[in-house]
C-alpha cells in the first residue's frame, strides 16, 4: 500500500528504483483517488485513456536501468499547455474539440526525463481569472472545503494535487494563476523568472507576462521540475539560457529577507493572513536570517498597470481566434459575420470583458494615455525591485491578501477579484521569479483553509526561493 | 464612463457580437475598472526613457526547415472547412 498523501518526487523514484512499487501501482493509486472525487472536485476535464500505456512504457524503462529524474512520475497538466494527440482548451468553448498537434516545449522536456501525463485540468478559460469559476465546463471546488474556489487560473492543476489525483501538477501563471491557487490549496507554487521556461506551446493570454511552472507538494518536488523544465529555447525567442542571469555574492551568510512595510499596510489583508505572515518571519528570524524593510514606492500602481497591459495583450493575442482555421466555427452569412459569430459564441463572459478592455486602452487617443504610461510604469516598478534588491536578496509578502473565497462571492465584482491578486501580479509586472510556500492554515467557519506566504527573488535566483522555501514551516 | 454605445463600438473593433443586454452590463463594469485603473495615467513619463519598443528582429531567418507539405494535413484536421490542401473561407471580395 503506498501512502501518497505525503509523497514526494524522490521517495516515489526510490520506492520505483528499488522496485518496492511499480509505475503502473504508482499512476493507479493516483487515478484511484481522482475518479473517486472528481466528480465533485472537477479538477480534471479529462482523465487520459492511455495512462497506463505510458506507466508500463516508464515501467520498462526502469526494468532496463534508465534513470531519469521524473521517470514514472504522475503529472497532472494544466488545459492550455499542448500534449500532442490530445484536447488542449483552455477550458474555452473555442477550443472545446482542439487537438494539439505538437508537444509544448514543456511537455516534451517532461516527456523525455520521463514523467506520466495522468490528464488535463480545468482553468479559467484561457487563464483569465483568479477562482477557475470562469471555465467554460463549470467551476473546481477546493477540496479543503468544497463551497470554496481553489484559486486560479490553474485551480484545476492545484486541486489535482490537493486531492491526490497527481503526484504534481504544471500550471501556467500571468499576474498570480500558480502561486494564488497553491496558496489556496496548501502547495508550493513557482512562477519562475520571465524566459527560464519555454513558452511554445502553451496557449497564449499575456505574451509578455505567461510563464509555466509547477505545483508540488515540497519545495523539492518545484525544484526538480524546474531544473528539468527551464532553459533555452530556439522555439520562443524570449527564452533564456540557464546562466543567463549571474548569481552575485548573498547580502549575508543567509539571504536576507526584506519587509516591505507599505505595502503590507493597504486596507483588504486579513488579519489572520498578516499574523501568519509575522510568525513566519519570526520563524526564519529565529533560525538567523536576518530582516531588513525594503520600501518599493511604486509598487501601488502595480495591479492597475497589469490591468492595462494584460487586457492589451489578450485583446492581441486572441485575434487569432477566427473561427476559420482551428476552433469554433459558427456559420454567419458572409465572412465578416463567421468572424463575429465565432468569437461571440467561442468566447465566455471575462474573456470577452478583458478584450473589449484591452481593445479600449490600445485604440487610437487612449493608447498614449493607458498603454504607454503603463509601460512606464512598469519601468519604475522593476527599478524599485532593482533598487531593494541592493539590500536583500528575497523580499516576503503573503501570497494572497485573503484566504480561499466562496464559488459565487466575487463573479459580479470583477475590481474585488482582481484585488485579490495585489501581492501577485507584481512579480509579473517585473518578470522576476516568485513561489507560494504554505504556512499555516486559517480558520473559516469551523473549516481549515491553507495559507501561503510569497517569496520573490531577483532575475534568475530561483535557487534562493528554494533555499528560503524549505526553511518555512506549516504553522 | 464608457457608454453602451462605446461598448458596441469596441466589440465591432474586436470582431465579437455581443448582445445588447450584456453591452450595457459590460459599460458599467469597464467604466469601474477604468476607474480603477486611472492612477496610470497620472503617471509622470517625462524622466524615463522609451518604453514603448520591446524585443526587435527576433524571427528566424527564412529558410526552408521543413519539406514542404509536412504538416499541412495535420494541421487542416484541425480546420473547420478544407479543400484538399487549402482552408476554405467564404468569398472575400
Amino acid at each position: 500500500m503506498i501512502d501518497i498523501h505525503t509523497l514526494t518526487i524522490r521517495e516515489a523514484r526510490k520506492k520505483l528504483t528499488a522496485k518496492e512499487i511499480t509505475a503502473v501501482d504508482l499512476a493507479s493509486a493516483f487515478i484511484k483517488e481522482a475518479e473517486k472525487k472528481n466528480g465533485e472536485i472537477n479538477a480534471y476535464l479529462e482523465i487520459f485513456s492511455n495512462w497506463k500505456e505510458q506507466a508500463e512504457e516508464s515501467q520498462k524503462k526502469i526494468d532496463a536501468g534508465v534513470d531519469l529524474p521524473l521517470l514514472g512520475i504522475p503529472f497532472a497538466m494544466k488545459d492550455n499547455i499542448l500534449i500532442e494527440g490530445q484536447k488542449a482548451s483552455a477550458s474555452s468553448k473555442m477550443l472545446e474539440n482542439y487537438v494539439a498537434s505538437y508537444d509544448a516545449t514543456v511537455t516534451k522536456k517532461l516527456r523525455d526525463a520521463g514523467a506520466i501525463f495522468l490528464g488535463r485540468t480545468n482553468m479559467d478559460e484561457f487563464a483569465m481569472g483568479g477562482s477557475t469559476e470562469n471555465s467554460a465546463f463549470g467551476p473546481t471546488k477546493n477540496p479543503h472545503d468544497t463551497e470554496r474556489v481553489p484559486g486560479g487560473s490553474s485551480g484545476g492543476s492545484a486541486a489535482a494535487v490537493a486531492m491526490d489525483g497527481a503526484l504534481v501538477a504544471m500550471g501556467t501563471d500571468t499576474g498570480g494563476s500558480i502561486r494564488q491557487p497553491a496558496s489556496y490549496c496548501g502547495l508550493v507554487g513557482l512562477k519562475p523568472t520571465y524566459g527560464a521556461v519555454s513558452r511554445n506551446g502553451l496557449i497564449a493570454m499575456g505574451s509578455s507576462l505567461d510563464q509555466a511552472g509547477p505545483l508540488a507538494r515540497t519545495v523539492e518536488d518545484a525544484e526538480i521540475i524546474f531544473d528539468v523544465i527551464s532553459g533555452k529555447d530556439p522555439l520562443d525567442s524570449t527564452s533564456i539560457e540557464k546562466d543567463f542571469y549571474p548569481k552575485n555574492n548573498l547580502h549575508g551568510t543567509k539571504p536576507v529577507i526584506g519587509i516591505p512595510r507599505e505595502l503590507l499596510s493597504i486596507d483588504g489583508i486579513d488579519a489572520d493572513v498578516k499574523e501568519n505572515l509575522e510568525k513566519t518571519i519570526e520563524d526564519l528570524k529565529a533560525k538567523g536570517y536576518e530582516t531588513k524593510e525594503v520600501s518599493l514606492p511604486h509598487i501601488a500602481y502595480a495591479l492597475s498597470v497589469y490591468y492595462v497591459l494584460m487586457p492589451a495583450e489578450v485583446s492581441s493575442n486572441l485575434a487569432r481566434f477566427d473561427g476559420l482555421r482551428y476552433g469554433l466555427h459558427v456559420d454567419g452569412k458572409n465572412l465578416n459575420e463567421d468572424y463575429f459569430k465565432s468569437r461571440g459564441a467561442g468566447f465566455g463572459k471575462e474573456v470577452r470583458r478583458r478584450i473589449i478592455l484591452g481593445t479600449y486602452v490600445l485604440s487610437a487617443g487612449y493608447a498614449d494615455e493607458y498603454y504607454y504610461k503603463a509601460k512606464v510604469m512598469k519601468a519604475l516598478i522593476a527599478d524599485d525591485f532593482k533598487k531593494a534588491y541592493e539590500e536583500v536578496d528575497v523580499i516576503i509578502t503573503p501570497t494572497s491578501p485573503i484566504s480561499a473565497f466562496k464559488i459565487g462571492e466575487k463573479v459580479n465584482d470583477p475590481v474585488s477579484m482582481y484585488l485579490a491578486d495585489v501581492f501577485t501580479v507584481t512579480a509579473y509586472i517585473v518578470g522576476i521569479p516568485a513561489m507560494s510556500v504554505p504556512s499555516g492554515f486559517l480558520e473559516r467557519e469551523v473549516k481549515k483553509l491553507p495559507v501561503g506566504v510569497q517569496l520573490m527573488s531577483d532575475f534568475g535566483r530561483e535557487d534562493i526561493l528554494f533555499t528560503v522555501g524549505k526553511e518555512i514551516t506549516v504553522r | 464612463m464608457i457608454t453602451t454605445d462605446d461598448v458596441k463600438k469596441l466589440a465591432n473593433l474586436a470582431r465579437i457580437d455581443i448582445p445588447d443586454d450584456e453591452a450595457e452590463h459590460l459599460a458599467g463594469e469597464i467604466t469601474g475598472i477604468l476607474d480603477y485603473v486611472k492612477q496610470v495615467t497620472e503617471t509622470d513619463v517625462s524622466n524615463v526613457g522609451d518604453q514603448a519598443h520591446g524585443p526587435h528582429n527576433v524571427f528566424r531567418d527564412d529558410e526552408d526547415t521543413h519539406e514542404s507539405g509536412l504538416h499541412t494535413k495535420t494541421l487542416l484536421e484541425s480546420a473547420p472547412d478544407s479543400d484538399e490542401q487549402y482552408l476554405k473561407v467564404k468569398d472575400i471580395l
